[in-house]
């Protein structure tokens, strides 16, 4: 998982934070991101079960892996806030 | 006539005004004191804007789910803002904005009236009985402090501070004016007694309130004026209820520029003042004899007239509500039938419109259906412009196998729709964002304001990439031309995709939605054009692409990509949070350009 964007972008984050120019991320924030997220990685997998062409198994599953990559990212900035 | 009357009206005011002063010093006072009071019920409803964007709008969207919560809300709210000409006017910018219901609108109408019979128990009660210019001037000092605030709230406390203090100020010089006035001149030579006085005094009441725009202060200058023995008892009655009718025309004017909800409601307000008025009228002498049944049982003075006028007010008021409530329902059904709903007309604007653009809710809530709106139009004329169906594309399970079979062209003049549906829409949607951004609005409001123009620019030029591309794409699909028919279906296809999951979005339910949901395609779209360009490059190589189809498709390609990019950048900023923690979060975890222009790094 690159994180070298993100990590610029938290930096930013923090600086605005300190000037005042952002509101405070909190846990449960984040947790409603997270539940968010889920809720699709959940919709699409269902989709999946009943899909059988080959191409469109392969693009779902590529969403599906990018939604759980946002998951697996949104678990770090948990940690990192 | 409606010119003439307004080429006259301020010329005779400023006549009636100068001569006036001329007669009477005292006059002058009077004058002054009605000019401070309606300049303190200014800054009170500047006061309250200030507030809107959070409260005000959060409490009137719950407290319309009944009618007892809408009359209770409308008393409520009156009585806090001392203004049922601002409740008035708030609850048809929010009903023209669809925030609630016609009946919940009503009810707020019908309480707005209760609430408003506060005000003469404030003067009557309060504000004649003690030196209220004490109260006024530390009320001034204060509040200039907490108008130099940063905090938008405390700006808005100074305000209302402010407000309050100069209503009171109004109050002070208008008692002490007529009570130096009463010296010089006895306005009870003019009385006038029995039916003709009724309807003259009436009249006079609800003219009075047109000019001044607030039957508040009609009622603080009647109040004071019969505390100083300058009116009749009998005449003051007439006036109060003339108030009440002179106040509609608030609700009237801020209904011109409403939709046709605003302009039901318009018409309730105006019903509703009308009847209970001429109830009062015809039912004066019983009215008068329950005044000074409950003034005895509850101590109020016999020759008290100021706090009798005020139950007296409250009396007929409540009797109206009490009166119109059963008839709630027919009277919700003759609005509709009077004023019918207005067959919507895709070109217009449907939700935008100038009685909405005083509130930041209102505008933000109203903007997002409009610029929804304009989504639909311009994802219906992208589907058409690429010769599909939308609601089959919609239903497809195989997007590809569609968009394969839809072969037959659509007869469209895309550029006419474009101008029919897009731009007009488009140009409105503008204007009232200028329009918006000029005025006051608190920092989170703009911010969402600018997203929300990103949006409807972005979706507008996926409407001119698709308008480039269509040639081509109808001429190389309605019939078989080998690779490059096959070629123009997959960019058809992808777009298509794009199109269906935007939509996916935009019919989530809005609390469990997020914008990153959409990720995945802002890289695919990226991917689309780097894989097509090497695709073109193996067919030229086989020779089945000549290098003619191979440069017009590459162009399109470009198109195609940059539309798709658009559909899915316009549905990001018309969902995703503008401001806040949420907004940070999203704002962290999506990709930015260079995450997509080298998407291993962002992976």
């Amino acid at each position: 998982m690159g994180l070298s964007n993100i990590v610029k972008r938290l930096n930013k984050y923090q600086d605005r934070l300190a000037e005042g120019k952002a509101e405070k991320i909190k846990s449960r924030h984040i947790q409603k991101a997270i539940e968010k997220l889920a809720a699709k990685e959940i919709e699409l997998t269902a989709e999946l079960q009943d899909v059988t062409k080959l191409e469109k198994r392969k693009r779902l599953n590529q969403k599906i892996s990018t939604i759980h990559e946002q998951i697996e990212k949104a678990k770090w900035l948990e940690k990192q806030i | 006539m409606k010119s003439i009357f307004e080429r006259t009206l301020l010329p005779v005011i400023l006549c009636i005004l100068i001569l006036g002063f001329w007669i009477s010093p005292d006059f002058q006072e009077i004058a002054a004191g009605v000019a401070i009071f309606l300049f303190g019920m200014l800054m009170l409803e500047d006061g309250f804007n200030r507030f809107s964007g959070g409260i005000l709008e959060n409490l009137l969207k719950r407290a319309t789910s009944s009618t007892f919560k809408s009359v209770g809300f409308g008393v409520l709210s009156t009585t806090v803002m001392q203004s049922s000409s601002l409740v008035s006017v708030i609850a048809i910018s929010f009903l023209s904005a669809g925030l609630i219901s016609l009946a919940g609108g009503v009810g707020i109408i019908f309480g707005a009236n209760i609430g408003t019979t506060t005000g003469a128990w404030l003067v009557a009660g309060f504000g004649l009985k003690v030196k209220i210019s004490a109260y006024a001037l530390p009320m001034l000092a204060v509040s200039i402090v907490l108008v130099f605030q940063k905090s938008n709230y405390l700006k808005g406390a100074g305000f209302v501070l402010a407000g309050l203090g100069f209503l009171f100020l109004g109050i002070h010089h208008m008692k002490e004016g007529f009570e130096a006035f009463k010296d010089q001149f006895d306005l009870t030579h003019f009385a006038m007694t029995g039916f003709v006085g009724l309807v003259v005094y009436t009249l006079i009441g609800a003219a009075a309130t047109v000019v001044m725009q607030s039957s508040h202060a009609t009622m603080v200058l009647v109040i004071t004026a019969l505390a100083a023995g300058q009116t009749s008892y009998e005449n003051a009655l007439a006036l109060a209820i003339g108030a009440n009718i002179g106040t509609t025309i608030t609700a009237i004017i801020g209904s011109l520029t409403a939709n046709y909800q605003g302009k039901r409601l318009a018409l309730a307000h105006l019903i509703f003042n009308t009847v209970t008025a001429g109830m009062a009228l015809i039912l004066i002498s019983p009215i008068v004899d329950a005044v000074d049944w409950i003034s005895d049982g509850v101590g109020i003075r016999s020759d008290d007239y100021a706090l009798k006028l005020a139950v007296f007010h409250t009396i007929f008021n409540v009797l109206g509500v009490v009166l119109m409530l059963p008839a709630m329902n027919k009277l919700i059904l003759f609005l509709t039938r009077a004023i019918p709903d207005v067959v919507p007309d895709i070109s217009k604007p449907r939700y935008i419109n100038d009685a909405v653009g005083e509130f930041p809710a209102t505008i933000e809530l109203a903007l997002r259906k409009e610029i929804a709106h304009l989504h639909d139009n311009a994802i219906e004329l992208i589907a058409h412009a690429l010769n599909l169906h939308r609601h089959k594309l919609f239903e497809a399970q195989d997007i590809e196998a569609y968009v394969s079979a839809s072969r037959k062209p659509f007869d469209i003049d895309v550029d006419l729709l474009y101008e029919q549906r897009i731009k007009s829409l488009y140009s409105a949607i503008l204007e009232f964002i200028t329009k918006s951004l000029a005025s006051d609005l608190p920092e989170t409001s703009v911010k969402t304001l600018q997203q929300l123009r990103r949006s409807a620019e972005e979706m507008v030029r996926a409407v001119k990439e698709v308008k480039h591309l269509r040639i081509n794409s109808s001429k190389f699909t309605t019939r078989d031309h080998g690779e490059i028919t096959r070629l123009y279906n997959r960019l058809r296809t992808e777009l298509a995709r794009m199109i269906v999951e935007a939509k996916k979005l935009a019919d989530a339910d809005p609390e469990q939605r997020s914008s990153l949901w959409l990720e995945e395609e802002r890289v695919r779209a990226k991917k689309i054009k780097a894989e097509l360009g090497d695709f073109v490059e193996a067919l030229m190589i086989k020779g089945d692409l000549s290098g003619a189809e191979a440069t017009s498709f590459l162009n399109d390609a470009a198109y195609g990509y940059r539309a798709m990019k658009d559909v899915i950048d316009a549905t990001r900023f018309l969902y995703s949070e503008p401001e806040g923690p949420m907004a940070e979060i999203e704002g962290i975890l999506s990709a930015d350009e260079d995450d997509i222009d080298s998407p291993e790094s962002a992976s």
